[in-house]
Formats: structure tokens, C-alpha cells, sequence
């Protein structure tokens, strides 16, 4: 469960998040809406700890992450983040960029991880190749790859399927689908179009500095 | 000639006039005196006098190049570090200091070395009076440390650029994935692998180039083996052949890692990363302070000297009454090499973007860089001094060119970078739109490029503030420039008089910064 | 072509510096004459000012840096030859003068200002005449160094009572220097001079870059003393710096130091030039040569001037070492090869 309790963020004068509210439910996925430049993006970022708050706390399962002056690093929140574009480390190969969030772990977990995402994300011929020389529907994917091999507990998507075709925005709905069904885990997808995710949103938020609506 | 006519269509197709003959120009000023110069040094050889039977003294050149290449390699790697632990430091805890870091940075670029030597001698004698008698006063060790501290405002300008300009997310990805720590070790030397072998790369052939730091602490190098030919011999032939090992190696080194130098200049937004309260463990919080301390030192011991000597300020009127024409030919003179030079950079920079960036265009662009600016200076010579271009000759012309020759390479590197980062669609869809070509260029491509023009601007003027070796042999008599004057002054003894010319230098760097930076921002707001 | 009134101010800026840019090529020449000289600009431009006032004729100057060593106008006069801009060559020493002339690159000019120089100090055909110089001395850094303890002799720098790694000189292969070491190739021979340069350097004294360098060590203490060239070392004299001149091999039967005259050569035209012939004569008189030793960039007038003593010494009593210029000059390449070996390595 994810609590947002009275969190606020501005940026200089302008004011982002005020004493925003919500709480989101285990395995729920919300779809939150609004025109651009309002605040969604930052939201997911306040939520993932890579941007601090002014006020306000927010609780990831019982254990509080962000406070003013205080936040628990991202990379132990167990949060998976799909930015608006790729983000993919251009000096890496696909299969560093993947594993990377598996550095540390023993080498038959990356196996095991990497050999089922792969499957499920079709990218086991890319694994050699550097992110130049992808299209940019296999650079989503890969993107998509190295969030969910981690298994976060809470995927937060940024307009996901901007740019992509018909058949790729398919894959990846059907991708997130199946992950968040299989990990049990919570969804917060931002969209400009609610509708693309209609079939599988449990909610659909407006977003406003104070909450959603 | 109607372009809607089938003949007409298939003209349209025609790439522009920079994309076809840019390069003309540019060959024209910068290879064509150096063409002239090697045929005139072919002719000299057959009778280039051996000495003792040998032109080449193999065994103990070769050494001395080797241990200058050594040298060389060792600064080099050693700015490289410390620029990269000064990188960590702006991502992590240090970012508001990066920017008044940067101005210091900028302003200590235009002292010269030998000022940089005499504030580090000073503050290691300070150090020695203390009683600590273990550090060297001569030997390669300090001139190691002095040529890098002397060396590393260049290559930190370009690191720290680099990171400033980096992608946001690349980093937000990794902190969603790994500590911070993880990230700066696994991932940041990757993204600014371009960024760090350009620098090292340049202060690689800066110190390659440069006898005056190692010769203060009784360092031999290949350079001060060139300039003794030189000085001794007065053959061209010689000289040269002298100077071969050293611009091939050049050469080739700028062509084969430069290749990554469009990267190097990445516009961009400046990134903030003050905002995500980045946490380094200790160890590495500890190291990339020291990295940035040892920049901060870098730029603050010439300033040091410069700034708080007395007599420096109490005959500052008397150096600027006494140097003010020189002061305005230096000004006039980098002010032409601009106004020249970057419509000349622009069109070859064009010219190569439409055929690619491939090695042999990085060494058409690169290969005058590694030629020495007295032989730069001898080639204008040999191209210009005759009656029919008296006039070109006797002018301050010839200094223009003469920066121009040793320059406009690295101006059109960076127009080059600009070229390769912009959206082919925005100005496709100028095209579509516009016939005229030239109207294109002026109200489409120019505002589009106009950062990087005035960045590579920035360069010319800055280091033909500072050239010398071509200068001094150019610049017509009844002339003379700031530089020049300062080393006359260097000779004489009258440092206050150096550090007064320095501080004017400064000066002026700052009194073009600042309005354009209140500019930059009012443009923003 | 429609051109905005932002781009026509533009234009007329570009133009405006444009023509001041080609403005010294247009310029007239007939009151002038072109001096290249390698003398410091601060003693060069007072005698150019002085001359201006009495002749009426402008001097085009053109100078040199430390940093090229003189080499850079040499070079220039050379690579000039076919179309020289240069009428006058003033040096601060003389072995490139000779080279010059070697080179065919000047022209006679018999000044009746010079007819009471030494012959010695004249070249045979005319070309060049040798005035008034500066000396190679030891400057002593009085803090570290007792007046009794003062070195004496070039030698002195072998003597292990001087910490070798606080004794200085520059390269001795370009410059002054490198002149100094070709008299002593001359004077002592090839052998001597080669021994002793050599056990300088397997001493390790301290080699640098210029007589400049050497005086600013001495000066901030890096040094106790180094040898140098006396308009180097009387300029930290008279700024009150904590150093003293000491004159070298001064002895009974020692050799005396070396004086480093200047010289002056009309550049070869194919039309003498009456300016310039002038400035020689002028540069050449018993007066000039007096200015230049009371302005303090010589202090050994090779003729009597009326000066008592130059910077507190009595030139007239000092021994110098008694090499023909020629000799010296044909000394030069071969010592400089020879030192190249030990010096650069």
C-alpha cells in the first residue's frame, strides 16, 4: 500500500503538489490523468524518492520513505520506474543495462531472472547489441527488462506508450498485465489518455496538486 | 531555373553550397601555408649538413621521447582523475560550488604557464620553509605535479562539462537500481568516457608541446630537443624532421580518440542534480572533496600570486598606460579571427556532417592542430612575403591567420558537435518551406547552431589571447600584442608587470562573461 | 540583397576593423626606418624614442620574446631573404649577427660613428659592428650566502661547499649562455670545456630555462647563486631584491669573464636606405652607447664613454676573456652539439 499523507512540492514559486492526499491499495493499478506540465511526473518521482518533499510523508507498505528532510534511497524501495524514454546507458550492452540491478546478487539468480525476461520481453537477440543500434520499440523493451527483472514491488510508468505503434503498445499493456499479476504488485501508470488502459486500470485518477479526483 | 519543373525537382535534391565546397576555404587558409612549408622544407633537404655523419642521434632521442611520452601520459591520466573525482563531486554533494569552480577555471586558463610555475614554486618553497625539506624543489616528480595543476583547468572545463550536460534519467534509472555509489563507479566513467579521453587527449598534447614547466624544475623533453634544432640549426628541413615523431603521434592519437570529440560538446540544458540530495559513502564523499579541492588549488595558487602581490596593484596603472595599444591589437586582432573564422568554420563543418564524421575527415580538420605555431608562423612567411602581398603581410592580417591556422580546427570541432546533435528534421522542414538556401542557413540553421558558433568563438578568441609562437613572427613591426609584451616583461624580470598583464587578461575574460551571462538569463526569464 | 539595419552596422564594423587591420601596410614609410631587434623592449623603445626626437624619423619596431631565444627574428630575416622588410638587425649579442652574414643576409655600411670601436669588435668587410655590452656575472642570493663565502670563479660552481641542487644556470645551448660556452671551447679548448660542463652536470646543478629564470631562483632563495647576464642581475639589484653581482674570474692569471657585445648590420636591400644608415650611426656613436649604459641594458662600453663605472664596477679594470667574436662564433655549433649530449637526455 502506498500512503501519501499531506505531501507537498514546489518548484521556486510553483507550487506542484499541495498537502497531497491519496492512498493506493496493494496490486491496485491507477491510472492518473491530466494535461501536461501539471505534476504527474512528479508525483511518480516524489513516490519513487528521486525527488524530495516540503511537507508531508509518504508510506510504502508501513515503513516510511519520504519526510521533510528525510528519504529512504530509491534503490531500496523496491519500486520499478519506466521513464517517458528509454533511458538506456549507452556505453553498456543490453544485457549490462539488464543486469545491472542484479549486480550484486548471485550469479544463478541472474540467470534464472535474465532467462525469463528475456522470454517474456522477446529481446534474447538484442542481448549483445548497445542501445544505438536498437529501434525504438526494442529500446522500450529493454527498458521494460531492466525494471521488471528486479520484481519491484510498485511499478511506476510515465506515459509508456508514447511513440509506439499499435502492436508495441499491445505488448507492453499486455507485459505490465502480466506482471503485476503474477508479482501481485501495485501499478501507477500516467497517461494523457485514460482510455488506452481502460481494460485493466481498477482506477482512474484526475490529478490535482491536492490529490486525485 | 524553375524548381518545380522535372528539371527543377532534381535540383532540389542538390545539397547546399557549404555542403559541397565548404572545405575550400578551410583548406585554402589552413593547409595551403603548411603545403608550402613542407615543399620548401623537400627542397631543403639535399642539403641538410649531418652532423657527425648522423641527422638523428637515434638512441638518445629515442629515450627522450620516450620518457616525454611518459610524462606526458602521466599528467594526462592524472588531470583525467582528478577532473573525474571532480565530477563525482558535482553530481553528489558539490553542485552549487561547480559553477563559481567553473569561472575560476575559466579565468586561470588564460594565465600563462610560466605564472602557474612561479605561483607553485612560491607556495612549495613556503611549504619547505616550514621545515618539511622532503619536497623537491626540481626533479620529474614536481613537474609533474606543477604541469598537472598548471594542466588541469582544461581537461576539468571539459569533464565537468560533460556532466553537467548528461542525461537525467541515465542517472535516476541507476538510484532506482543501486546505491549512488554504484552508479558513479559503474556507470559515469562510461558516460563520460567521451569527455574524458578528449581531455586527456588535449592535455596529453599540451604537455607534449610545452619545455617551459619542466625545464623550471630541470626536466628534459622532446620539445626543448625541437626547439634546440631550431635555434641552432635555422634549417627548416631539420627542424622539422626533428618535429615528425612528436606531430605524427599527435596526429594520430587526435584522429583515432577524437573521433568520440563530437559527443565531447553536447549541448544541453545545464542539469540540476542539486535536488536529489545524491548520498556517497564516506570513502568516496572523501576522494571526489579531494579531487575537488585539488581543483579549487589549481585555479586559486596563479590567482594567489596574481592577486596578492602588492606591487602588481600599485603599478597596475603604469602597466595598463604602457600596454593599452598593445591591449587594443590583441583585442582587434582576436575580434577579426572570430568575425573570420566562424562563417569558415561553419561551412566546413557542414561540409564534413554531410559526408559523415569519418577519420580522414577528423584529419583534415586536426592535422594543423599538431604542427607547432613557429612552424604555423614560418608558413605564413613563406606564403605571403612577397611584393605582390605586401600588403596582406605587413597588415595585421597576418597574425589573424596565423591564429586562424592553429585554431579554426578546434572551432569547427565544436560547430561539428552542434551539427551532429541537431534534429535533421527541423531543418527538413525548413526546406520544405524554403527554397532559398541561404535563407535557410541565416534564420534556421545559424539561431539552431548559435551556442555552439559562439562557444567555438569563445575558443578562438580565448587561445589567440594567449598564442605566441606564431605570433611573434607574424605580427608586423610597430605592432605587438598583450602576450607578447608579457613575455618581454617575463624576460625582463618585472613580474609585477607580468601579474598586471594577467590580471588585465582576466579582466577582460570577466567583463565579457558577466553581461553575457546577465543576457543568457534575462533571454531565460 | 535587402540587408537589415542590424546587419549593415554589422557590415560597416567588419569593414571599419577590416581597414584598420591593412592599415600598417598602407602606411607611409618614407621617415621611417624598420628596426628588428632582439634587445628588450623596455631599453629598445627609450633609445627609438631617443632617436625619433633627434633625427625626426619614426623607427618600426619589431621585437622578439625570451621565449623564442632571438631565434624567432633570425629565422624571420631569413625566411625574409628574398623579400626583406627589415632595414636594420639590432642584436643583443653578436653570433647570430655572424650567422647572418653567412647567411648573406646583410649589407656594408662603414659608420664614421664607429672609427674609435676596437677593430676587434668590427667584421673585416663591414657588415656588422660589434658596441658596447652586457657581462656574464654570478648573482649571489645575500640571505643564504656570506660575503665570505661568495664564489669567485666559474670553477667555483664544481666546489662541494655549494650544495649543487642551489647552483643554477641556463641551457647552455641557446642565448648567452650557449656564447659563454663557446668562448670557453675557444679559450680552453674543446676537451676542457667539454670536461668541465660535463662534471656540471654529473654534479646536478640546476639547468634551466633562461638567464631570466636563473635570476628570479636566486632571487626567491631556490638559489644561492647562478650565473646570468648582467642587465638580468642589475634589474634585481636596483629593485632592492636581497642579491649580489659578483664578477667572475677576476684573479691573478684567471681568464676574465665574457662580454657580450651588441651588434648592428644594415639588412641587404637592393636600394641602401638613408634612414637606416642613419639609425646605424646613431646607434654606433660614443653617446648612444653611454644612454644605453646609463638607461642600464649595457655595462661594458667597449670604448671610453666618460663613465667612470656601470652598475658599481669599473669596466675598464675588468678582465675578460680574450677570444676573437669570429672564434667564438665558429665555436658556437660544434659546442652545442657536443652539449646537447650531456644536457638533453
Amino acid at each position: 500500500m502506498i500512503e501519501l499523507q499531506d505531501v507537498s512540492k514546489a518548484y521556486g514559486d510553483q507550487v506542484v503538489l499541495d498537502r497531497f492526499c491519496h492512498v493506493f491499495a496493494t496490486g491496485s493499478f491507477t491510472a492518473i490523468s491530466g494535461p501536461s506540465g501539471i505534476g504527474k511526473t512528479t508525483l511518480l518521482q516524489v513516490i519513487a524518492g528521486l525527488l524530495p518533499i516540503e511537507k508531508g510523508q509518504i508510506v510504502l507498505d508501513g515503513q516510511v520513505t519520504n519526510a521533510q528532510d528525510q528519504i529512504l534511497h530509491p534503490s531500496v524501495r523496491r519500486i520499478g520506474f519506466v521513464f517517458q524514454f528509454p533511458a538506456l546507458w549507452p556505453h553498456m550492452t543490453v544485457r549490462q543495462n539488464v543486469l545491472y540491478g542484479l549486480m550484486h546478487q548471485p550469479r544463478s539468480l541472474q540467470e534464472e531472472r535474465l532467462a525469463e525476461i528475456i522470454t517474456a520481453l522477446d529481446i534474447a537477440d538484442l542481448l549483445d547489441k548497445r542501445p544505438a543500434e536498437l529501434s525504438g520499440g526494442q529500446a522500450r523493451r529493454v527498458s521494460l527488462a531492466r525494471t521488471l527483472i528486479t520484481h519491484p514491488r510498485l511499478l511506476l510508468l510515465d506515459e509508456p506508450l508514447n511513440n509506439l505503434d499499435a502492436r508495441l503498445k499491445d505488448q507492453v499493456l499486455a507485459i505490465v498485465a502480466d506482471y503485476r499479476i503474477k508479482q501481485q504488485a501495485t501499478v501507477l501508470w500516467v497517461t494523457h489518455d485514460p482510455g488506452e488502459v481502460s481494460g485493466l486500470a481498477s482506477a482512474v485518477g484526475q490529478f490535482n496538486p491536492g490529490g486525485l479526483v | 531555373m524553375n524548381r518545380f519543373t522535372y528539371a527543377g525537382r532534381a535540383r532540389q535534391t542538390r545539397s547546399a553550397w557549404p555542403e559541397r565546397f565548404g572545405h575550400w576555404p578551410f583548406l585554402l587558409l589552413i593547409w595551403l601555408p603548411l603545403a608550402v612549408l613542407f615543399v620548401r622544407a623537400a627542397m631543403g633537404l639535399p642539403e641538410l649538413a649531418l652532423r657527425d655523419g648522423r641527422l638523428f642521434d637515434w638512441a638518445r632521442e629515442a629515450w627522450l621521447l620516450i620518457k616525454t611520452l611518459v610524462y606526458a601520459s602521466s599528467v594526462a591520466g592524472t588531470v583525467c582523475l582528478i577532473g573525474f573525482l571532480t565530477a563525482a563531486y558535482v553530481i553528489g554533494p558539490g553542485q552549487r560550488q561547480i559553477r563559481s569552480l567553473t569561472f575560476l577555471l575559466l579565468i586561470s586558463l588564460t594565465i600563462p604557464s610560466s605564472v602557474h610555475a612561479l605561483g607553485w614554486l612560491k607556495w612549495l618553497g613556503l611549504i619547505r620553509q616550514l621545515g618539511l625539506d622532503g619536497v623537491a624543489s626540481r626533479g620529474w616528480v614536481v613537474s609533474w605535479l606543477v604541469q598537472s595543476m598548471a594542466m588541469l583547468p582544461v581537461g576539468l572545463l571539459i569533464i565537468a562539462g560533460g556532466v553537467l550536460v548528461q542525461n537525467r534519467e541515465h542517472f535516476l534509472a541507476a538510484r532506482l537500481l543501486g546505491p549512488d555509489s554504484r552508479f558513479v563507479v559503474k556507470i559515469l566513467p562510461g558516460l563520460l568516457r567521451p569527455q574524458l579521453l578528449a581531455a586527456g587527449a588535449i592535455v596529453w598534447i599540451l604537455t607534449l608541446n610545452d619545455y617551459a614547466i619542466p625545464s623550471i624544475f630541470s626536466v628534459n623533453t622532446y620539445a626543448i630537443e625541437i626547439f634546440v634544432e631550431y635555434s641552432s640549426s635555422y634549417s627548416l628541413a631539420r627542424t622539422i624532421l626533428k618535429s615528425l615523431p612528436l606531430v605524427l603521434l599527435q596526429t594520430a592519437v587526435l584522429t583515432i580518440i577524437l573521433k568520440l570529440v563530437p559527443q565531447v560538446f553536447l549541448s544541453g540544458r545545464l542539469q540540476d542534480f542539486s535536488s536529489l540530495k545524491v548520498r556517497f559513502p564516506r570513502s568516496l564523499g572523501v576522494l571526489a572533496g579531494l579531487g575537488s579541492l585539488l581543483a579549487v588549488l589549481a585555479a586559486a595558487i596563479p590567482l594567489s600570486v596574481i592577486f596578492l602581490s602588492k606591487e602588481m596593484w600599485l603599478d597596475l596603472g603604469l602597466t595598463f598606460g604602457q600596454s593599452v595599444t598593445d591591449y587594443l591589437t590583441s583585442l582587434g586582432i582576436s575580434a577579426l579571427a572570430i568575425a573570420i573564422g566562424s562563417p569558415l568554420a561553419l561551412s566546413m563543418a557542414r561540409w564534413i556532417h554531410a559526408r559523415g564524421v569519418s577519420r580522414k575527415g577528423l584529419f583534415l580538420i586536426l592535422g594543423p592542430v599538431a604542427i607547432p605555431g613557429t612552424l604555423t608562423g614560418i608558413a605564413l612567411i613563406h606564403l605571403f612575403n612577397h611584393p605582390w602581398s605586401n600588403w596582406i603581410y605587413n597588415s595585421l592580417l597576418l597574425p589573424v591567420l596565423a591564429i586562424l591556422g592553429r585554431f579554426l580546427p578546434f572551432a569547427v570541432l565544436v560547430i561539428l558537435a552542434w551539427l551532429q546533435r541537431l534534429d535533421r528534421e527541423l531543418i527538413w522542414a525548413a526546406r520544405l518551406l524554403e527554397p532559398d538556401d541561404a535563407r535557410t542557413t541565416r534564420k534556421i540553421l545559424i539561431p539552431l547552431l548559435a551556442p555552439g558558433i559562439a562557444t567555438g568563438a569563445t575558443l578562438l578568441f580565448l587561445l589567440g589571447l594567449g598564442e605566441l609562437g606564431a605570433t611573434v613572427l607574424t605580427v608586423p613591426p610597430g605592432f605587438s600584442t598583450l602576450t607578447i609584451r608579457l613575455y618581454n616583461y617575463l624576460h625582463y624580470g618585472a613580474t609585477d608587470r607580468v601579474l598586471g598583464l594577467s590580471f588585465l587578461i582576466i579582466l577582460t575574460i570577466v567583463l565579457i562573461w558577466v553581461p553575457l551571462l546577465f543576457w543568457q538569463r534575462s533571454r531565460r526569464s | 540583397m535587402i540587408v537589415k539595419p542590424s546587419g549593415r552596422i554589422l557590415l560597416l564594423a567588419l569593414a571599419l576593423v577590416m581597414s584598420l587591420v591593412l592599415l600598417p601596410a598602407c602606411a607611409p614609410r618614407d621617415k621611417t626606418v624598420t628596426v628588428y631587434t632582439s634587445v628588450d623592449r623596455n631599453f629598445s623603445e627609450l633609445v627609438f624614442q631617443d632617436f625619433e626626437k633627434k633625427t625626426g624619423i619614426k623607427v618600426i619596431a619589431g621585437y622578439d620574446t625570451e621565449a623564442s631565444k632571438t631565434t624567432g627574428l633570425v629565422n624571420k630575416l631569413i625566411e625574409e631573404a628574398n623579400n626583406p622588410q627589415a632595414d636594420v638587425f639590432w642584436n643583443g649579442e653578436f653570433s647570430q649577427t655572424i650567422l647572418l652574414k653567412e647567411k648573406g643576409i646583410l649589407m656594408p655600411h662603414d659608420s664614421p660613428a664607429a672609427t674609435d670601436i676596437p677593430a676587434k669588435y668590427r667584421d673585416p668587410e663591414g657588415l656588422w659592428t660589434a658596441f658596447g655590452g652586457r657581462a656574464r656575472v654570478i648573482l649571489v642570493n645575500t640571505r643564504l650566502v656570506e660575503p665570505a663565502d661568495y664564489p669567485t670563479r666559474y670553477a667555483d660552481f664544481l666546489a662541494d661547499r655549494y650544495p649543487a641542487d642551489q647552483i643554477g644556470m641556463a641551457y647552455p645551448l641557446f642565448g648567452t649562455t650557449a656564447t659563454h660556452a663557446a668562448a670557453l671551447y675557444a679559450h680552453d679548448g674543446a676537451d676542457a670545456a667539454q670536461a668541465f660542463f660535463q662534471a656540471l652536470q654529473d654534479r646536478g646543478i640546476r639547468i634551466v630555462d633562461g638567464n631570466g629564470v636563473v635570476r628570479d631562483l636566486v632571487v626567491d632563495g631556490q638559489l644561492m647563486f647562478g650565473i646570468t647576464d648582467t642587465d638580468d642581475a642589475l634589474g634585481a639589484v636596483e629593485r632592492g631584491d636581497p642579491v649580489a653581482i659578483v664578477v667572475p674570474d677576476q684573479g691573478p692569471g684567471e681568464q676574465g669573464t665574457l662580454i657580450v657585445p651588441n651588434s648592428v648590420a644594415l639588412v641587404k636591400k637592393s636600394q641602401p636606405n638613408e634612414n637606416a644608415q642613419a639609425f646605424l650611426d646613431y646607434i654606433l656613436s660614443p653617446e648612444t652607447e653611454k644612454y644605453l649604459a646609463e638607461i642600464g641594458w649595457i655595462q661594458a662600453p667597449v670604448r671610453d664613454v666618460g663613465l667612470s663605472a656601470v652598475g658599481g664596477v669599473d669596466w675598464n679594470l675588468v678582465r675578460t676573456i680574450d677570444v676573437p667574436l669570429s672564434q667564438i662564433y665558429e665555436q658556437l655549433e660544434p659546442s652545442q652539439s657536443a652539449l646537447k649530449q650531456i644536457f638533453i637526455r
